[in-house]
């Protein structure tokens, strides 16, 4: 009987050490917020999370990073505001929403049901305003980090965005690190000479991670009309499009700070994660994929597990930044 | 939801059916739509919006020999890539399809003031907007509605699906712009003359028992939005839009409301001043539109 138990026990043990050895950790930490997988939706590309419960099990999540809030409401701007280009997509939808005690009343309890964590993405046009959104959104319960926008114009600073300029990001993210204890991330423009400086400067402002990179800027004609395709004439692009550059700009960012990076351009398929990843994401996130295929986010995750478990990854950690050149 | 192509005809130069073959279908309303994915490459990038034109006979289990497909069809105009794409498309073939989505027609007075019974429904269409009236037509006969179709195109190869809404025995009148078939002109000559009193008023005693639907070109949708307005007849238009998503997430699809005061840039949920096409339509009243700005 004792043996027989014994026996039991040893099979019980050596088929946990092969479902181990089968089932690699997918977890990681990113400033303090422990995620259960590295995939995080893109701010803008998933709403408020309800929108593709019909579709998907939001549990599967890394994160949710809800669509940016600023503190009062925003109507965005005229349309057209979407124009397909060549393996990506123009939006200007000018940051429409609903503003932060809306969401924080409207959305957020429907979020907490779910075993993810909710990211919320947010903006302003003046450094005060940036901190009054930080403090109520800092007031909520449910909430696991902040990721600041920074590719916003500042209306103190002649419209100027914050994110393109090295003193105006040390500014309004040390201003933001001041008024709240949530983990700040901070989501880098590429729109700029040298995507280095700029990730330094937020660093040193207190930044604890970084996430990169925001959506290129640019414009469609249309030669019929000889009009901008966008109502907003310029907007941002993202797709599979933009990937290239994004990996670039991760695996320089990642050469010069000591945070964590969220890398985010153009992710379609687990493969364009793992990229990532080898040049430095300790996480991604996953927009205009969303768009394409409501079910994207809980592919790729399955696709990075596949890859650990054929390479003998134990943990998906492990890839972070293992490139090497030359 | 992953579907098979069961046939892609071509029935006039520019338009195309596609039936698609569903293993389950879900419920459609006259008027929502799907999105569908043309390729796994990423060029043409993002999944495009199509009418549901007919639902296909459901499947007969264990009778043997008569067992027909289940799914849906869709018509099509060639005016891009991506529906340059489709017609390459052959029986086999795996698609990718979201869907049901949207609002579709309003079909009960409940609420919306549309179809009471007794009332006359107009259906007006250009060109490839006939798609979503095949099953608003079905329905409206299975009912009872009397109803009629305004069905308008460029020249006789601009008119796709008109012998099916024959087979219903509805009551259809054309018009052509070149005169090739039906009256020339403007389709919405006909909308005019349709709301007409004999002394040549828009306005009758009885417009208002008339509901009109319309869906085609933009410009098309505004000239119907003005006419019924001026006959005070109730009226539908569903619009088009580009769309990333399709279901709410990309805010892209914006179409502006009238609003009863003028704009800020602050407003409270409730006083929004921009709806979505994918969510919040694609069938609109027509009183609710900024026309100025389609």
């Amino acid at each position: 009987m004792g043996r027989s138990v014994k026996k039991a026990e040893g099979t019980r043990l050596k088929a946990e050490g092969r479902k181990n050895k089968l089932l690699p950790s997918l977890s990681v930490n990113i400033a303090g917020i422990q995620l259960k997988n590295p995939i995080m939706t893109a701010s803008g590309t998933f709403g408020y999370g309800e929108e593709f419960t019909s579709y998907m099990d939001l549990n599967r999540l890394g994160a949710v990073v809800v669509k940016g809030l600023s503190l009062k409401p925003r109507q965005g701007n005229p349309p057209p505001r979407v124009v397909e280009t060549a393996a990506g997509m123009l939006n200007s939808i000018g940051l429409q929403n609903i503003g932060v005690e809306a969401f924080i009343k409207d959305k957020l309890p429907f979020l907490r049901k779910f075993d993810t964590k909710v990211v919320v993405n947010f903006f302003g046009d003046s450094i005060e305003e940036y901190c009054e959104a930080a403090k109520v959104l800092g007031s909520a319960d449910g909430i696991a980090g902040l990721e600041m926008n920074i590719s916003c114009p500042n209306k103190q600073e002649g419209w100027l965005e914050f994110g393109t300029n090295p003193e105006m990001t040390f500014k309004v993210v040390n201003a933001v690190r001041k008024c709240t204890k949530l983990p700040v991330i901070v989501k880098l423009s590429p729109n700029v000479t040298d995507i280095t400086v700029i990730a330094k400067a937020a660093v040193d402002a207190g930044a604890d991670a970084l996430s990169l990179i925001n959506t290129l800027s640019g414009m469609a004609v249309d030669i019929n009309t000889r009009r901008p395709k966008l109502g907003n004439v310029i907007g941002g692009l993202s797709g599979p499009a933009i990937k290239p550059v994004a990996l670039k700009m991760v695996w320089q960012v990642a050469k010069t700070v000591q945070v964590p990076l969220i890398g985010i351009g153009g992710i379609m398929t687990a493969a364009d994660a793992i990229e990532f990843m080898l040049v430095g994401a300790s996480a991604v996130q996953i927009g205009t994929a969303n768009f394409i295929d409501p079910e994207a986010s809980v592919k790729i995750i399955e696709g990075i597990e596949n890859y650990c478990r054929k390479n003998g990854t134990k943990s998906v950690d492990e890839l972070v930044g293992w490139l090497r050149v030359g | 939801m992953i579907a098979d192509v069961l046939y892609n005809r071509k029935i006039l130069p520019a338009y195309y059916r596609l039936g698609i073959g569903l293993k389950k279908v879900p419920s459609f309303k006259p008027g929502q739509f799907i999105m569908l994915r043309i390729t796994e490459q990423v060029d043409p990038l993002l999944r495009r919006p199509f009418g549901v034109y007919r639902i296909l006979g459901s499947r007969i289990r264990g009778q043997g020999s008569r067992v027909r497909e289940q799914g849906i069809e869709i018509l099509y105009k060639v005016v891009g890539k991506g529906t340059r794409l489709m017609t390459g498309l052959k029986p086999g073939d795996k698609l990718d399809i979201l869907g049901s989505l949207g609002n579709g027609f309003p079909l009960t007075d409940k609420g919306q003031g549309a179809g009471v019974k007794g009332k006359e429904i107009i259906m007006i269409a250009g060109g490839i907007g006939i798609a979503p009236f095949y099953l608003l037509a079905e329905r409206l006969k299975a009912e009872g509605f009397r109803q009629r179709l305004l069905f308008g195109g460029r020249s006789k190869d601009d008119l796709p699906g008109l012998d099916d809404f024959k087979k219903l025995k509805i009551d259809i009148k054309i018009s052509t712009q070149d005169g090739s078939v039906g009256k020339k002109g403007l389709v919405t000559e006909l909308l005019k003359s349709e709301l007409r009193t004999p002394n040549s008023e828009l306005r009758t005693p009885n417009s208002e028992l008339r509901t009109v639907y319309a869906c085609g070109p933009k410009e098309m949708l505004k000239e119907v939005a003005r006419i019924a307005g001026k006959a005070d007849a109730p009226c539908y238009v569903s619009l088009d839009n580009v769309m990333a998503c399709g279901i709410g997430a990309c805010l892209g699809c914006a179409v502006k409301i009238r609003s009863q005061k003028s704009e800020v840039r602050s407003f409270t949920p409730t006083s929004q001043i921009y709806k979505m096409v994918c969510k919040d339509g694609p069938v609109f009243d027509a009183r609710e539109i900024e026309w100025e700005e389609v």
